[in-house]
């Protein structure tokens, strides 16, 4: 039964009458002023909190542990004093660390209490992150109290966001959810501004709705495939019984990570679903092990854990001390991550004898990552981190040899490495095949695609593009040509620093693009759509010409 | 018989337009161009799945009362010493197989498993089946993985809105911001 009212007092006495199921946490009863205000004020204060649920912590099981739920503050959110009679804003506050709030309002008056699942910081700068249901027109997501007089004297209100878990079900509203990835929000950005105070973080909203099912890719009904970020927000999960994310810390922080690459770094990626174990086109294997990564350091947990299923008692999950076992190298995100968390993390173990901390990781980042000519990868992360950090170049190269990396004679373009990823030979490397204005490849460009019971496999994977190196000594128009085989229909992407300046897809065996372009350094793309995207059976090569 | 494919990788493919600002002239279409920028549509970075590929195919057209058989594929991209599959169904759907758990041993790594369920819609409307798969790796970790599958019947238009908390109601802030609030557990002194 679906209940949505606009009445105060309609919902105030459904509150009371409850729906039936386990007895309702006790409310406190409406009241009602005996005397007038007089002008003084007083004061309310308290705290507030949210559920949490947290993983089990039994060896190889990642679901959630209903018997250990924690009441956690709800740190840096808006709490409001609202008067009853007209639901507006009288006094407003931002609670602390532990969740305490202090608020000053006037006496003998009906006040509620709200919270608001946002944190809305004005130090350093205005940063706002919002918690919005995307399938409710966007609408914020808050708790509120009971109206109640503030009467004379100063008074304690407590507010506690409930996770609606009745022992076996999800009986109530999980209004603890929105706050719990909040939370893990709230860590997030405090991890970014230990390394950087001044960061000002671009308003961000977090989707959350107990109708996110993992199915569809219509965001606005709920049918948000998987919890992602969009470019514009971030969605989670919350499908009872199936997928629920809110308190898969990993997995939201994870997310965060991808909001902290658009807005501050940046991120070639190509996107789409992944594992830890597959041999994926660099970027995304770069991307994706950066967020797992990023989970581990902003969490302090090195156990990635992800809860599905019935009850939400199941799950999967990694450790970021564990080594990928099998296809490790440059096109493995399970690599990407491991690096990058030893680099990090305070404990020596195996190859890893760095220590670095954040600091130095975020500096490239938001710096070289970010204006590399290169295709975002370990390889342009790698090697920015050496050349700005020379007394640790013995040490990252030890990290990362032993993930199946050339690490002492890495450039940006990985152009010295030999991990051919186990594909046929010209099937992944050279990784930049480098090429002249005026000249055509000498050798065919060939990518590959798996297509698993007559479905091609999501486009991306180690070998499903190819990449070319150009570097335009005299400014000029160019033209770049791509020809395949008669049942091809290659296309090209031609980029800037990361910046695609223009795509060529065309239908058809050859393609083409002209552009103006200035003395630089330039990527090409290309790939067989037909490979891609229907279902030919590889491999499909090329000759690139550059006029 | 009309075949539907749909497909998951991991919990999903997602096909999420990129609004990146770095790729805003991507879509100019021209004639002769294919309708999008494909190779961008994927960019929509989701969480990391379990190590196990599971797709679909609704092996019939849904229709009311009417057997719907499904086949699910499961390729593991590690050895495991057995995949565990299971499912559930909601709305009006029955399930008509004699139990909604299967499981395979010893399963090498890239191997594909096919397990066909068999269900039969009471109903018009959106229905979906809650499908979990349970990779046991050889070192006895159980790695699990769940997607949804849609099965629509019939006409859908009218009755398939998202369900909002029980007992939560939508305000507007003063900038109006609509509100969803629910309920505090409180405590006063």
């Amino acid at each position: 039964m679906k209940i949505f009212r606009h009445s105060l007092v309609v919902v105030f006495v459904l509150v009371i009458t409850g729906c039936g199921g386990p007895p309702a946490p006790a409310e406190p009863p409406v009241l009602t002023c005996p005397a007038a205000p007089t002008g003084a004020m007083v004061t309310i204060s308290g705290t507030a909190t949210y559920d949490f649920v947290p993983h089990s912590t039994n060896a190889n099981e990642f679901g959630l542990n209903y018997n250990a739920i924690q009441q956690r503050p709800a740190r840096g959110v808006t709490i409001q004093a609202l008067n009853s009679s007209n639901s507006a804003v009288i006094s407003s506050t931002t609670s602390t660390s532990s969740g305490g709030y202090s608020l000053s309002v006037p006496n003998n008056t009906n006040v509620t209490i709200r919270v608001l699942a946002e944190l809305r910081q004005t130090t350093p700068a205005v940063s706002t992150f919002r918690l919005v249901d995307n399938t409710a027109g966007n609408a914020q997501w808050a708790m509120q109290g009971a109206q109640a007089c503030t009467g004379t004297i100063a008074q304690t209100r407590n507010l506690n966001a409930a996770s609606g878990w009745d022992g076996s079900v999800y009986a109530r509203p999980r209004i603890a959810a929105p706050f719990a990835i909040l939370d893990a929000v709230y860590d997030a950005v405090f991890f970014i501004r230990t390394s950087a105070p001044n960061t000002n973080f671009p308003a961000l909203d977090l989707n959350w709705s107990p109708n996110n099912i993992p199915s569809g890719n219509t965001n606005a009904t709920g049918q948000i495939g998987t919890s992602h970020y969009n470019g514009t927000g971030i969605y989670i999960l919350g499908a009872a019984n199936i997928d629920t994310d809110e308190y898969d810390r990993h997995v939201i922080i994870h997310e965060f990570s991808h909001y902290f690459e658009d807005k501050f770094s940046r991120s070639d990626s190509t996107g789409g679903s992944h594992s830890a174990t597959e041999r994926l086109d660099m970027r995304l294997a770069f991307g994706e092990g950066f967020g797992n990564a990023f989970s581990a350091m902003v969490s302090g947990d090195p156990s990635y854990k992800d809860a599905s299923g019935p009850n939400q008692s199941r799950g999967f999950g990694f450790s970021l001390e564990t080594n990928p076992s099998a296809n490790i190298g440059w096109f493995n995100e399970g690599s990407v991550q491991s690096i990058l968390y030893d680099l990090y993390d305070s404990a020596n173990d195996g190859a890893d004898t760095v220590s670095m901390g954040f600091a130095p990781l975020y500096t490239v980042l938001i710096n070289q990552q970010r204006t590399t000519p290169a295709l975002t990868s370990i390889f342009t992360f790698i090697t920015a981190l050496k050349a700005t950090n020379l007394g640790q170049i013995t040490a990252i190269d030890q990290l990362v040899s032993a993930q199946g990396i050339v690490s002492a004679t890495m450039d940006a373009y990985g152009t010295t490495e030999t991990n051919t990823g186990g594909l046929v030979t010209g099937g992944a490397l050279p990784i930049y095949t480098p090429i002249t204005v005026g000249s055509t490849t000498t050798a065919p460009l060939c990518t590959t695609a798996t297509i698993t019971n007559g479905i091609p496999e999501v486009p991306n994977k180690l070998g499903n593009r190819r990449f070319l190196r150009l570097n335009i000594t005299t400014a000029g128009p160019r033209t770049v040509i791509v020809s395949g085989d008669p049942a091809s229909d290659p296309d090209i992407f031609l980029y800037a620093n990361g910046i695609l300046l223009q795509p060529a897809i065309a239908v058809g065996t050859a393609d083409s693009l002209v552009r103006d372009l200035p003395v630089g350094d330039y990527v090409i793309e290309v790939y067989d759509d037909n490979l891609l995207f229907s279902t030919r059976t590889g491999p499909s090569c090329f000759t690139i010409t550059i006029n | 018989m009309k075949l539907l494919t749909l497909f998951f990788i991991g919990t999903s493919s997602l096909l999420f337009a990129c609004n990146s600002a770095n790729n805003t002239n991507a879509n100019s279409a021209q004639p002769n161009e294919k309708p999008t920028v494909r190779s961008l549509e994927h960019r929509s970075p989701g969480k990391t799945t379990a190590p196990i590929n599971v797709t679909y195919q609704l092996l019939d057209k849904p229709a009311l009362s009417s057997p719907l058989r499904i086949e699910i594929s499961m390729q593991p991209l590690v050895a495991a010493s057995a995949i565990k599959l299971e499912y559930a169904v909601n709305g009006n759907l029955n399930s008509v197989d004699p139990s909604t758990q299967a499981s395979f041993d010893q399963v090498n790594t890239g191997q594909v498993i096919k397990h066909v369920i068999q269900v039969v819609p009471q109903g018009n409307g959106q229905h979906h089946i809650n499908l979990f798969v349970t990779l046991v790796t050889q070192d006895g970790q159980s790695q699990s993985t769940a997607l949804m599958i849609p099965v629509t019947v019939g006409d859908i238009t009218t009755n398939q809105k998202p369900e909002h908390p029980n007992k939560a109601f939508i305000q507007q802030d003063s900038h109006g911001q609509p509100i969803i609030s629910v309920p505090a557990q409180e405590t006063r002194q």
